[in-house]
């Protein structure tokens, strides 16, 4: 990954590329303070359905790799079908962790007394 | 780095053998054709490989670190070859109808240059390789699944 992929396109105006702020004491393009963009704006339900989202395509690759050997054999590669399941099964297996996980502490405060 | 990179590169690497086998199983198929479009006998074709950056590598304490390469993305295929370096096989046959018709070698049927010796050797050192890739995929699963038994 080179240095421009890495430049979203609100860090750019014109030619001028703003600096990047690793400690909150730098100031922004404002010569203000300010709290660092956090790496994720995103809520917890939001980050948990875009990590859904994200296991639904492998798991719909792997489905699609898996029908087109099927059907039509020589245009797809063994190792990559056994690659996409391998991955579709790490990232659900990933997800269920997650999944227990919150389900357990849930489980753990409702059983306070 | 991504959850899958070390099976990406892995996965480069497993395509970039099944091509070498390809090439060395089309190799052995034309050990003995005399005839090609080109004219003159089969010449064996050899895979050159090539890193995925394409990049040059920086790293420097005071050049940014989006220059920084980092850890590699596997291999790919640069180019197919046709080797012309090594000598084609003369055989003694005035009645094939490819053999010279004139000249020193007069009788002589030019054979490709595919040694099957090498080949072979070619072919054990491809699927070794492969079976390197695939073990890499075993292991950065297990490691996977280890790291899901943390803490239950």
């Amino acid at each position: 990954m080179s240095l421009i992929d890495q430049l979203s396109s609100n860090q750019v105006v014109g030619d001028l590329i703003d600096m990047k702020r690793t400690n909150p004491l730098h100031l922004n393009a404002d010569g203000k303070q300010a709290p660092l963009d956090s790496a994720s704006g995103m809520s917890f339900e939001e980050m948990i359905m875009e990590a859904v989202d994200g296991v639904n395509a492998d798991q719909m690759e792997s489905a699609s790799l898996m029908e087109q050997m099927i059907t039509n054999p020589d245009s797809v590669d063994t190792h990559d079908l056994t690659i996409a399941l391998a991955k579709a099964d790490m990232s659900l297996n990933v997800t269920k962790a997650v999944i227990d996980r919150a389900v357990k502490a849930y489980k753990e405060i409702t059983s306070l007394r | 780095m991504g959850m899958f990179s070390s099976i990406n590169t892995a996965a480069t690497g497993l395509t970039a053998q099944r091509l070498r086998l390809d090439v060395i199983s089309d190799n052995i198929a034309n050990a003995d054709t005399t005839r090609t479009a080109d004219g003159g006998p089969f010449r064996r074709s050899r895979v050159v490989l090539k890193d995925q950056i394409d990049q040059p590598h920086w790293k420097s304490p005071f050049l940014p670190e989006g220059l920084d390469n980092g850890v590699g993305r596997g291999v790919k295929v640069d180019k197919i070859e046709k080797d012309m370096d090594t000598e084609l096989r003369l055989v003694y046959d005035p009645s094939h109808p490819d053999a010279l018709k004139v000249g020193p070698q007069k009788g002589y049927v030019q054979y490709s240059n595919v040694n099957q010796v090498t080949e072979m050797v070619d072919m054990i050192s491809a699927t070794r390789a492969y079976e390197a890739n695939v073990s890499v995929i075993e292991g950065t699963k297990a490691m996977f699944n280890k790291a899901l038994e943390i803490g239950r």
